[in-house]
């Protein structure tokens, strides 16, 4: 399971994004992607730098931002917007929910679409604030579907079809993972809707990814591929209803369940993929790493790190 | 439009609101519905003044712009029942109904909810270079949520067709405006942003209608702000009266003016539309009543 290391996360995200972007373009669809600082400065740390087409450079009003977008997906045109930190669209919570809930009550399917690419703040110690990682609380509590991918394919495919989809849906990017090496994972699965990227097939464990963690589900793949032993390797994602039955069926064969969550929630999605495959098969080993317990953002590390070296070795 | 064929208008709505306020007195809704008895002129004028494509973001209390917009009783009503042969298919209830061909695509039951979204339709439009203009109605209380602020610094940022009609009842749920909050002074908040604004009061649809048409036109090449005096007569929500103690009346068997001053759309329009008026209700009655089984007692027509 090493992979070859061949270009940074950020030129892929960038890449992928610019492509997608060119090809709406092409389109008599209105686009609008809007963001602070989209073409200035940072450019959002460097999200949007280089991206083709319009930009729309905003203010701080991250609700109004949120129901400008629906406002446009309402009336056919596609909207995206990047945003620096997932922390702010807490104070878009209201548009999620009840506009969305609006939506989705119409019953019709919408021309347009709107799109919010925010980076997560998972690089360690921020501040008692600042750090907000609730992927999964978001999506769950709105209803709408997500995406946090990590591994190159993951990036290029996700962002290619869910960028500019007819409808909603958030797509979040690891801040901790800029600088990093990209993970180059060959792709053995793919679900339909994107919830479940599958990427190696193993005897002896599964190992299912939450929340930005792929990179230590597919180091920890490696330590035992290095021990000897295979891991099957997945990277899930929150879209409704969640559908994990090939991982559930990996489980019950491989007869232990790793599960990884870097999201801060008490109420992870870890806990429900255990708790349906126990339930398919009683008998499976589980070792559930979810941050659960982060409560003193303030004065930790702050950022995931699962026992990879013991749970390599275990058998 | 003929200031009569207004007045007789705003007695429509009058009735239909009566209509639904009597019904809501016999429990026969599962959901919340908030009339708005007072609102009429404002509705039917905002309703004449409409282009096509023009669109409109309502708020809750939204009874008399669905009405005015419908023109028919039905469809409204319908959707109250959640009746699938309601204007949504009994899908959407009160507080959130849309007739998307009659240009009401948005409705929320959050406060200042839809200001925001209304100005994404607004910036559709000028992206397609439309020349529609969207009404985002908002009222004393939404005012004070920080979106109506960001929405209106948003629309005039990047010079949205967007008309913001504050309805100000001097009421949100059951506390008026000195009883909650500092004042606002709407026109200085406006001209600090750099928009347009324009107040109504006095309840004549025509004048109305002219007014709007106004804003309308000035909307077309960035935001606007009205602000209307309105006096809501009727419950926060549901029946009025909605319980045994309740000081406010309406009835529809005391007749379609629910007091003789100029706060009253109805009185207006029945002065100027004097005999004709109950000779109109009473058809408009006789169109209606088979819908409801609801005997109306002749003495509510001659009021």
């Amino acid at each position: 399971m090493s992979q070859p290391v061949t270009a940074t996360y950020l030129a892929t995200v960038q890449a992928a994004l610019a492509r997608t972007i060119s090809a709406a373009m092409a389109s008599q669809t209105p686009l609008v992607q809007m963001g602070e600082n989209i073409d200035k400065g940072s450019c959002i740390c460097g999200l949007t730098r280089h991206l083709p087409g319009i930009l729309t450079n905003i203010g701080n009003c991250e609700l109004t931002h949120a129901g400008t977008g629906f406002g446009l997906m309402m009336n056919g045109a596609r909207c995206v917007l990047y945003m620096k930190q997932l922390d702010f669209l807490l104070l878009a919570l209201d548009q999620l929910a009840n506009t969305m809930q609006f939506v989705r009550a119409q019953g019709a399917p919408v021309d347009g679409s709107f799109t919010i690419a925010a980076i997560v703040c998972d690089q360690g110690l921020q501040g008692p604030q600042s750090s907000f990682q609730g992927l999964n609380g978001i999506c769950s509590t709105v209803r709408a579907d997500g995406f946090a991918p990590v591994a190159k394919v993951e990036l290029e495919r996700i962002i290619a079809a869910q960028l500019l989809r007819p409808g909603f849906r958030i797509l979040a990017f690891s801040q901790r993972l800029f600088s990093a090496p990209v993970a180059d994972l060959p792709l053995l699965w793919e679900a339909r809707d994107q919830s479940c990227f599958q990427f190696a097939e193993g005897r002896d464990a599964t190992i299912a990814c939450f929340s930005f963690t792929l990179d230590s589900g597919a180091e920890l793949a490696a330590r035992m591929m290095a021990g000897g032993r295979s891991a099957s390797l997945f990277s899930l994602h929150p879209v409704a209803p969640h559908r994990w039955e090939r991982v559930v069926d990996d489980a019950a064969r491989t007869g232990r369940l790793i599960v990884f969550d870097g999201g801060k929630e008490t109420l992870s999605p870890a806990h429900k993929l255990a708790a349906q495959v126990l339930l398919a098969a009683p008998g499976v080993r589980l070792d559930i790493h979810t941050r659960e317990d982060a409560t003193n953002d303030a004065v930790s590390d702050d950022r995931f790190a699962p026992p990879l070296e013991e749970l390599a070795l275990c058998r | 439009m003929n200031p009569r064929e207004l007045a007789r208008r705003v007695l429509e709505l009058r009735l239909w609101q009566h209509l639904i306020n009597e019904e809501m007195k016999r429990g026969r809704f599962r959901i919340p519905i908030h009339a708005a008895f007072g609102h009429e002129s404002l509705a039917v004028a905002l309703s004449e003044v409409l282009a096509p494509a023009d669109q409109l973001a309502l708020t809750h209390r939204n009874m008399a712009y669905q009405f005015a917009r419908a023109r028919a009783f039905e469809p409204v009503y319908r959707e109250y029942l959640l009746d699938p042969a309601g204007a949504c298919g009994g899908r959407l209830g009160s507080m959130n109904l849309t007739q998307p061909s009659r240009g009401i695509v948005y409705a929320s039951s959050i406060l200042g909810n839809n200001l925001p979204v209304a100005g994404g339709l607004a910036f559709a439009h000028k992206l397609r270079g439309t020349g529609a203009v969207v009404f985002a109605l908002t009222g004393d209380g939404a005012m004070e949520e920080g979106v109506f602020y960001e929405t209106l610094l948003f629309a005039r940022s990047h010079q949205l067709p967007l008309a913001v009609l504050i309805e100000n009842n001097d009421h949100s749920l059951a506390s008026r405006i000195a009883e909650r909050r500092s004042p606002v002074g709407t026109a200085a908040l406006a001209a600090s942003l750099d928009i347009p604004f324009l107040p109504l009061s006095g309840n004549d649809p025509a004048v109305y209608g002219q007014t709007l048409a106004r804003a309308r036109g000035a909307a077309q090449s960035g935001p606007v702000v009205i602000e209307a005096r309105v006096r809501t007569f009727c419950n926060h929500a549901g029946a009025t009266p909605g319980w045994a103690t309740d000081p406010r009346r309406i009835s529809l068997s005391e007749g379609l003016v629910i007091e003789p001053s100029w706060e009253d759309p109805a009185y207006g329009a029945a002065l100027l539309l004097g005999g004709e008026a109950s000779v109109y209700i009473e058809s408009l009655v006789a169109r209606t009543s088979g819908l409801l089984a609801m005997p109306l007692e002749e003495s509510c027509l001659s009021r």
